[in-house]
Formats: structure tokens, sequence, C-alpha cells
């Protein structure tokens, strides 16, 4: 087992070396010149070339792979071509507010998903069951930044119920810095006047972020439920005359849920591309707009950074999936 | 079995005939599929007649009438008008084309690069395999809608663009789809048979295993574009891709975002019509799988 774990461990330098080579061929496709956009337009040739010599961007590709690579690895994750900021510290301020509204939202869609899965589980083909699977589909295909827009209009302009936007009011202090994460820094200083603004803040986001893997997760439990529930084992149990109840909960959840966690644990990887567009339209301040802001003034380093972060927590979940699988059901052997 | 013989033998059509009846009913039969079916047809039709059923021609091609802005929905507009005067409804009539369209083509891009690929991967093994499988792996590890973003961006704006960013991150998923179903069929007996016969690679694999994967292909086609339509839109929507005038569903959307939430329609009917289009594309691509695929669990 712990030889397994380190095996895979191993594994995940080359695949991102693979992903780091791959995402710099991409970015060194540019046909634009982010250099003279960054320098401006009223910059002379010698202040472009200068530019370019401090970003080490006058040198031959692979010589600037290797220094990006070395940088990687030395905690040197290059500078904003804009704001000259070192990625690395921007992505240390960035990427905890992504975190807490990807942990807020996919429990907000396991708490509402399993149940309502299982629900439908039990009587498929049933009134409830149509409506649940149709519904689900329904916010499978409803846009995110759409569901985002429509719940800001409702919820935040016309009723008021909620902010517009933001992770934290601009006029009241914010708790001190601990875990970066609002709702659990307002808790450490007892504030509970800020736990309760950090989550009004977090509420419309989560929302517009949980219901398509809310979806996902309630059609992943009604078919795992569905094909545990036709198993031989539940057939005895109810000839023995048990109860629908007890069946239910001690001895078909327990099989049925193990494979929903599983990949449960995989959107996660997925959720994070969500960010980019929610939190575009919350004003999030998390690493998903940090990307977009990049994107759109074709600043590369920290689109690199963003989507190496984002592909390391996706390799991380991985492994944490399948040995969370295995944990779960010990039919599974590690090689 | 002596039953299927006979079939055959008496009228070579009939057993056709049947299964596409059976397949009709299973079709009709799921759940919301006919709905859905007259709701793809409507949006194709807008795709192919838009611009001339359009009241406002001339608002699809960007022309601006200042006197008219921010007119709420009613008989002579019925979705209203933009803040620049146009005609909401002749720019989402006129935005179908070029949202199915791009799905369209990314969709059946992606398809075809990734079956190629997949079932060469699928068919030779050995080093072509792992050379093309192990890239594949690469591009899955980033979700595609940022790996579109870095290309996007990489390119510059421009539908064309986008159309080419969403293709480089397409492919990859029917690779691997591809290649499992190559991995399977290329075993059997009819395949041995025929490489016993003497046939090329090349015949072996687009003459008998291909046809064979069509149909699982052309039901996740049919799931995907609503897939394609929602990334097009979403990466219109947050800036990269195309570029005003064109009157991209995404790109509505996000323009209508600085007028909320007074002027409410210009954001709403873009939403709903990228709503619309992919659950019923969704839906009448699930249909067709429980169609094709009787033994699929619905859903």
């Amino acid at each position: 087992m712990l030889i397994y774990i380190l095996k895979r461990i191993i594994m995940i330098i080359p695949v991102l070396i693979g992903l780091s080579l791959l995402l710099f061929v991409i970015s060194r496709l540019l046909p634009g010149d982010p250099v003279g956009l960054a320098a401006g337009p009223r910059a002379t040739l010698e202040q472009i070339e200068a530019l370019r010599v401090e970003f080490g961007l006058d040198k031959s590709l692979p010589v600037q792979y290797f220094n990006y690579i070395a940088g990687l690895l030395s905690g040197d994750w290059g500078a904003s071509l804009i704001t000259r900021r070192p990625v690395l510290d921007d992505l240390r301020i960035y990427l905890p507010a992504t975190l807490e509204l990807v942990v807020f939202s996919m429990t907000l869609s396991v708490i509402i998903g399993v149940p309502l899965g299982i629900l439908s589980a039990v009587r498929p083909g049933g009134r409830l069951d149509v409506v649940v699977r149709i519904a689900s589909l329904a916010s499978l295909s409803m846009p995110r930044f759409f569901l985002g827009l429509m719940l800001q209009l409702f919820f935040a302009m016309l009723l008021a119920w909620f902010p517009l936007g933001g992770r934290f009011p601009f006029i009241v202090f914010p708790p001190p810095n601990v875990t970066g994460f609002m709702t659990i820094d307002s808790l450490v200083a007892g504030d509970i006047q800020a736990f309760g603004l950090s989550l009004k803040h977090l509420a419309l986001p989560s929302i517009a972020m949980a219901l398509s893997p809310m979806a996902t997760i309630l059609q992943l439990t009604r078919a795992s439920t569905i094909e545990t529930l036709n198993q031989d084992y539940v057939k005895t149990a109810r000839a023995m005359g048990l109860s629908q109840r007890l069946i239910l909960f001690k001895y078909v959840l327990k099989n049925s849920l193990s494979a929903t966690l599983t990949m449960t644990a995989l959107f996660v990887g997925w959720a994070l591309s969500g960010t980019v567009l929610v939190e575009t339209i919350f004003d999030w301040p998390g690493i998903g707009l940090y990307a977009t802001h990049s994107v759109i003034s074709q600043d590369f380093m920290p689109i690199l950074g963003v989507s190496i972060v984002i592909g390391l927590i996706f390799i991380i979940i991985n492994l944490i999936a399948d040995l969370l699988y295995g944990m779960l059901n010990p039919k599974v052997q590690y090689k | 079995m002596s039953a299927k013989l006979y079939a055959v033998t008496s009228a070579p059509n009939s057993i056709w005939r049947q299964n596409f009846k059976r397949a009709l009913y299973r079709f009709r039969t799921a759940p919301l599929a006919v709905p859905a079916l007259i709701v793809v047809m409507l949006l194709l039709f807008a795709a192919a007649f838009g611009p001339l059923v359009a009241p406002f021609e001339n608002d699809i091609y960007g022309a601006v009438d200042t006197g008219s802005r921010f007119m709420a929905p009613s008989l002579e507009h019925w979705f209203g008008t933009n803040d620049l005067g146009q005609d909401v409804l002749s720019l989402v009539l006129g935005g179908a084309r070029i949202t199915l369209v791009a799905a369209f083509i990314v969709v059946c891009m992606g398809a075809l690069i990734g079956t190629l690929l997949g079932a060469c991967a699928g068919y030779f093994g050995g080093f072509i395999d792992s050379i093309i499988m192990r890239s594949t792996d690469l591009m899955l590890i980033l979700p595609s809608l940022i790996l579109a973003m870095v290309i996007g961006a990489a390119l510059g704006a421009g539908l064309n663009n986008l159309i080419l960013a969403l293709v480089v991150s397409w492919w990859p998923s029917y690779c691997r789809l591809v290649r499992g179903e190559v991995l399977s069929k290329k075993e059997e007996l009819y395949i041995v048979a025929t490489r016993a016969l003497g046939a090329r690679d090349s015949r072996i694999i687009l003459k008998h295993i291909l046809p064979n994967v069509s149909q699982v292909l052309i039901v996740r086609m049919s799931m995907d574009i609503g897939n394609a339509i929602l990334m097009i839109a979403a990466l219109s929507f947050i800036g990269i891709g195309v570029k005003p005038p064109t009157p991209e569903w995404g790109l509505l959307l996000s323009l209508a975002r600085t007028n909320l939430p007074d002027v409410w329609w210009t954001a709403a009917f873009p939403g709903i019509a990228i709503f619309l289009a992919v659950f019923s594309f969704s839906i009448v691509g699930d249909a067709l799988r429980s169609a094709l695929d009787p033994k699929s669990t619905r859903f």
C-alpha cells in the first residue's frame, strides 16, 4: 500500500513535466506581442527590448523552457508582464478564495444530490423519479454564467437579500488571515458578524457553482443505488421480511455510495474550471478571475501558473479518489 | 437463431425495417424526446434561415438605431431592444447560426481527429499506442475549458480561433473512447478472418472496425453538441472568442450584464436560448442512445 502511494507520487513528476511542456509550447504559439502590449504604446524600441531581456524572452525556446522548469522547482513561477508581481505570490492570495468556494459548493451539491438520488432510486420510473431526472438534466444544461446572472438579478439586485459580488464588504475590517478561508478565519477570531457576512457573500456563487455537479452526483447515486437494490443479497433481505428502510440504510447505501463518493472527489477537479465563469460574474477574487484577467491581457505567466495549479490539484485528487475507493471497496488490490 | 435466418432469406429488408421501427418507438417513448426534437428542428431552421425570418435583418450585421434603445418587449420587438437599439429577437436568431455551426464543426472535427488517433492507438498498440495515449492523458488532466482558454488566449480573438482552440481540446475524450472500442473489436472473429484473407490494415480499420464503432460515436457526438454550445458561449462570455458585433449568444449575455437589473430582456433571452439549445440537444442525444442501444439505461 505504502509502496503503491510512493509510486503514484513519483509518477506525478513526469506528468507535471509533460503538462508544463504542453502549456509552454501553447503559450509560445502566441502570434501577438505581449511584451509590446505590456510596455505600452509610447515605449521605445529599446524599452521593449529591455523588457524582453528582463523577462528572459530574448533567449531560445529550449533555454526559456529550462529556465521556467528550474524556476517552478525553486519556487520562482515567473512574474506577470502587466503588474510585475510574482505569480506565486498572487496564487497564494487567490487560491484560498477559490478553494473556499469549491469546498462550499461541493458540500452543497453532495448534501442535496445524494438524498435526492436515493429518493428517486427507491421507485425508479415513479413520478418523483421522472421529475428529479428531468430537473437534473435541465440543471446540467443550465449555463453557469446565465444561472449566476439570474441569481444576481433576483436575489442581489431586485430583492437585495445577498451582496452583488466580492468576498467581503470593503467597509468592514476582515478577520485576521489564518487559513485564507474567510468563514473559518472569522470563526477563529470569534467574530460572528464577519462569519455571517462571509457566508452571505458565499451563498450565490456557491449555488451557481453547485447546480451541475449536484445533478451529476444525483444521477450517479441513483444509478448505483438502483444497481445495488437489484442484487441478490437485497432480494434475500427482502425475502426475510426486513423493512425497506432497514435494507436501504443498513445494507444498500454502504455499497452504493462508495462509487459515488469516489466520483465526487473527481468532480472537485472539474469544479475548478467552473470557478472561472462564476468568479467572473460574482467578482470573486480567486484564481479563476485572475486567469480571466490574464487571458484578456495576454499575460502568460499567470495563465501558466493557474493551469499548473489546477492540473496539480486534479492529479492529487485523482490519487486521493483512487485510495479512497480502495478503502471503501476491499476487493480492490494495489499493484 | 433459426427464425432470424428465415427472416433474412425471405425478405432482406424487413429486419432493417423492424429494427428501425423499434428504434423509433424507443425514441418516441423516451421522456420529453419529441418536444426536444421539435426545439432542435426549430434551432436548425433558425440556423439555416435565421437572417431571412428575423424581423430586423440588418441588426444582425451590426446596424445601430440609437433612437430605439432599451425598448421593453412589445409586439414590434418581441424580445425588446438593446443598448444600440438592435432587436434582440433578430440577434438571437442570427446567433443561432454562429453557435450551432461552430458547435457542429467542433464536435465533428474533434470526433474525426480523436477517432483516427484512437483507432490507430487501439489497432496497432505498442509504441504508437503509448505515444498517443500518453499525450491524450496529458490533455485530459486539464479541464477542457481551461485548456481552450489557454489556447484561445494564445491564438487571439475571433470565431475561427475559438473553434480551433475547442477542437484541440475536444479530441482527447473521443480518442480514448474509440481506442477502447477498437481494442475490444479487433479481437473478434470476423476481423481475424478478414486479416487471414489478406486485407491490409487500413482496409480493416476503415471498412470493418470503424463502421462497428460508428453507433457509439454517433450517440456520443449527439450528446456532445450541447456541451460544445455551452463551451462556445462560456468562452465568448469571458471575453475570449468572438468579438462584437457578431451576435454570439454568450457574447450577447456578457454585453447585457452592464444593463441589469432595469433592462433584463437583453440578458434573459440569449440565456434562455443557450439553455434551451443545450437542454434539447442533450435530451435528443439521450433518446437517440436509448433508441440505438436498448441495453443502456435512460438518463
